[in-house]
């Protein structure tokens, strides 16, 4: 069960707005979802060892710089001189 | 010439070489065609303006006897979540959708290097989140072979981009059925690779540990010679294995040529599914019973969990993956100076369509302290799981097939509403993506002028059985019908 408050919360966490439209309809909406994925509450915790890829995450690169030559300013939008622009922090 | 757009890689290629047509000309029938048609399909969000110029630049090379690469004069749409130099690369986000990436994804950089020419970038589902492509901010794709139907996803865009003869191939990416889902119900061939064989590196990130970038073509051919040009090892993608790995691989599988074939039908994929489609597929297995393959039905009992255990590592991902846009350096026009910080990113967050929103709210909810041993790391052991149920299955079988998808592609807007019986279609794909291993989807039939696909799976890193089998198949059945549009 996901209460409206609870949704508040994780719209919060999220930083997302949602209208109190969207509040009504997610809510039935992920309460459905998320029922469905209490089917996983049957699969016993010590059952299984966890998952793992042919290729090991440790097997890490050289650690070399690469140079990136592109004008990175120039994708940015908002922006003064060379800063990012954005919002207040308060 | 009306003829051109039909034509597969190696026709095109060998056409542009023996001088039976330019790769202007070429180019110019697929642009035409689009213009013509793709009103009806809205299959592209952008057109390459330049794509005639490097036809024109191919066709000069050819009259000098320059060497061209083994792709020249090939239009391929691009799905618009692959990162195209001065290209927009939107996702069909409105969050992404003025962006100009300053630079090109790997796959996209190697088909270049063959001189394919990119015809433009194709429609998908928003951030890939989707199995209809009916979630893009540009508008839906619909499907070739009955427009008031939706085209599957969401890789829409680059199925019905092939299927409608819009361009030679497509890519597109696949993180739980994505490539295979709208290859099936638009009767094109669809291929998700290893985990690990091609490169992420320029694809806008949604579902890090299960998504794949992968070829869409008209035939079996087709996707073999692109998903060779686009795999291998890149520095710029940390979980991409070692060349030789796959190469010994496939010298290891030429051995085993002349031993015959072993086939698992998985029952619990095909229980559920719509009566035409599992008509459908065991027609097809008799197909390949007629090609001399060892065919029988065999189960995976994990699969039960296969969905639950997906939309919790996908939706936690994405919301991990998403977290990092904030409209500030790209985006839309709303001007960050007069807002708070929190107000600012939750206002233009909220400007996320419908299905992306739900997805990392979902995420957030699943990854939460009092959450996470319910779902996420149970949803890690489902997939260890299925895992290491397949691994078994493939010590006795060389392949594993089902139907790609479970239905029937159904009515435009039939389940928009209903997000949890749009995730219920992805339960026969989303097994390949849990465990890494590749899996195609290949035209096997009609219902109704509505196309239906069978998926194959095979071991990690045995494509070329996947593709052996695949083109035997293709053969045998010999679907060689276009949508009429």
């Amino acid at each position: 069960m996901i209460t409206k408050d609870e949704l508040k919360h994780l719209s919060k966490l999220s930083k997302i707005e949602l209208s109190e439209e969207e509040y009504e309809t997610y809510l039935k909406q992920i309460e459905k979802i998320v029922g469905y994925l209490d089917k996983l509450d049957e699969i016993s915790l010590n059952e299984m060892e966890s998952y793992s890829m042919i290729k090991k995450i440790s097997d890490l690169r050289e650690d070399k710089v690469n140079e990136f030559d592109r004008d990175i300013q120039k994708v940015i939008k908002n922006k003064k001189d060379k800063f990012v622009r954005g919002p207040q922090m308060n | 010439m009306s003829n051109l757009p039909k034509l597969d890689v190696q026709g095109v290629v060998e056409g542009i070489r023996n001088g039976c047509f330019t790769a202007e000309e070429y180019i110019s029938s697929l642009l035409d065609r689009i213009e013509k048609i793709d009103k009806k399909i809205n299959a592209f969000i952008t057109l390459n303006k330049s794509a005639i110029n490097q036809a024109k630049e191919i066709d000069k090379k050819i009259k000098r006897g320059d060497p061209v690469g083994s792709l020249a004069g090939i239009g391929i749409g691009i799905k618009d979540n692959i990162s195209t130099i001065n290209l927009k690369t939107t996702c069909a986000s409105k969050m992404l959708s003025e962006y100009v990436p300053p630079y090109n994804a790997t796959v996209v950089k190697k088909l270049l290097d063959k001189d394919a020419i990119i015809i433009g970038k194709v429609n998908l589902d928003e951030f890939a989140m989707g199995s209809t492509t009916e979630w893009s901010f540009f508008g839906l794709t619909r499907n070739p072979w009955n427009t008031g139907y939706v085209c599957g996803g969401s890789s829409g865009g680059s199925a019905a981009s092939v299927a409608a003869q819009m361009c030679t191939v497509s890519l597109g990416s696949d993180t739980g059925g994505s490539i295979r889902c709208p290859s099936s119900f638009c009767s094109v061939v669809g291929l998700k690779p290893t985990y690990g064989l091609v490169s992420r590196y320029g694809l806008i990130s949604y579902s890090n540990s299960l998504e794949q970038i992968g070829p869409i073509g008209k035939n079996v051919s087709d996707v073999r010679e692109i998903f060779s040009t686009i795999s291998g090892k890149d520095f710029n993608d940390n979980t991409t294995l070692d060349n030789n790995i796959y190469n010994h691989n496939a010298e290891n599988n030429k051995s085993y040529n002349n031993k015959k074939i072993k086939i698992g039908l998985i029952k619990e994929l095909i229980d559920g599914a719509d009566i035409d489609v599992s008509k459908c597929i065991y027609s097809s297995l008799d197909v390949f019973k007629n090609l001399d393959f060892e065919c029988e039905e065999t189960s995976l009992k994990s699969t039960e969990y296969a969905l639950a255990s997906y939309y919790t590592i996908a939706t936690a991902e994405a919301s991990s993956n998403l977290a990092r846009y904030d409209n500030i350096r790209y985006g839309f026009e709303l001007d960050p100076e007069e807002y708070e910080w929190n107000v600012y990113f939750s206002k233009v967050r909220g400007n996320f369509g419908n299905e992306v929103k739900r997805r990392i709210i979902v995420g957030t909810y699943v990854l939460s302290s009092g959450y996470y041993g319910k779902y996420y790391l149970k949803a890690q052991k489902a997939r260890s799981m299925i895992k290491t149920e397949l691994k078994q299955l493939f010590k006795k079988y060389d392949l594993l097939i089902s139907s790609t998808v479970p239905v029937l592609p159904f009515k435009i807007g039939e389940k928009i509403d209903d997000p949890l019986m749009m995730y219920l279609i992805d339960v026969n794909t989303v097994l390949a993506n849990l465990s890494g291993i590749p899996a195609v989807s290949i035209p096997a039939g009609f219902k109704d002028g509505l196309p239906i696909g069978i998926q194959i799976m095979a071991d990690e890193l045995e494509e070329e059985k996947l593709f052996n089998s695949s083109e035997l198949f293709e053969k045998s059945i010999n679907i060689n019908s276009y949508p009429d549009l």
